[in-house]
């Protein structure tokens, strides 16, 4: 890799870095304004953002040192990892969706489940699916 | 499929890591690769033949 090739990636990493970290700090924050009204929404929130912010820091330090000494910070095999983890999440959201759509009006569930709540259990689900396939895939080794 | 990759890098005297930097790939790629578990597009296939002085048939040996 060459060095401007090298600067690239390093940007392109530190900015995702950085965008992760936004995000869960963001994250924290709603957790501080949910402890009021939904008080183990803003634990869990609370809980979950510093253990996604460690994570970020960890892999900005593992990647940059791998950027440094030449090699690239994803190739055809990785991409075609993330290609796969998140073609898959998206197919398990609209069955998630769906199922949700059956649950929804449930008696039981009608209070509890507001149009916001039933929102973020889809975006939850998503996200989570999207890192399983990812640690899946990337256990296995290969997008197949 | 099965591949001479370790055989030659052997040749060569490269590591994987050395390999990986030559073609532009991360080291687990040419682990997967090694190991015939990956299949690796044209180009790569291409490039790594490139890297090793040798043909693609010579790397990648497939038993049908």
């Amino acid at each position: 890799m060459v060095e401007s090739q090298k600067r690239g990636e390093s940007v392109k990493l530190a900015f995702l870095a950085g965008l992760a970290i936004v995000i869960a700090l963001s994250f924290m924050l709603w957790g501080i304004g949910a402890l009021d009204s939904d008080f183990w929404v803003g634990v869990a929130l609370l809980a979950a953002a510093p253990v996604a912010i460690a994570v970020a820091i960890w892999v900005f330090l593992r990647e940059r040192k791998k950027i440094a000494s030449g090699l690239p910070m994803q190739d055809e095999r990785s991409k075609g990892i993330f290609q796969k983890a998140t073609s898959y999440s998206f197919y398990t959201t609209m069955y998630f969706a769906l199922a949700l759509s059956f649950l929804i009006d449930e008696p039981a569930l009608k209070d509890l489940m507001t149009a916001e709540r039933a929102l973020m259990m889809v975006l939850a689900e998503t996200v989570l699916a999207c890192f399983v396939f990812l640690g899946y895939f990337h256990l296995k080794g290969v997008p197949e | 499929m099965r591949t001479r990759l370790k055989e030659y890098r052997a040749r060569y005297d490269l590591t994987q890591e050395d390999l990986a930097r030559q073609v532009g790939v991360r080291r687990e790629t040419i682990v997967y690769l090694e190991s015939g578990k990956y299949m690796p597009s044209l180009k790569l296939a291409r490039d790594v033949a490139v890297a090793l002085k040798a043909t693609v048939e010579e790397l990648f040996l497939f038993d049908d």
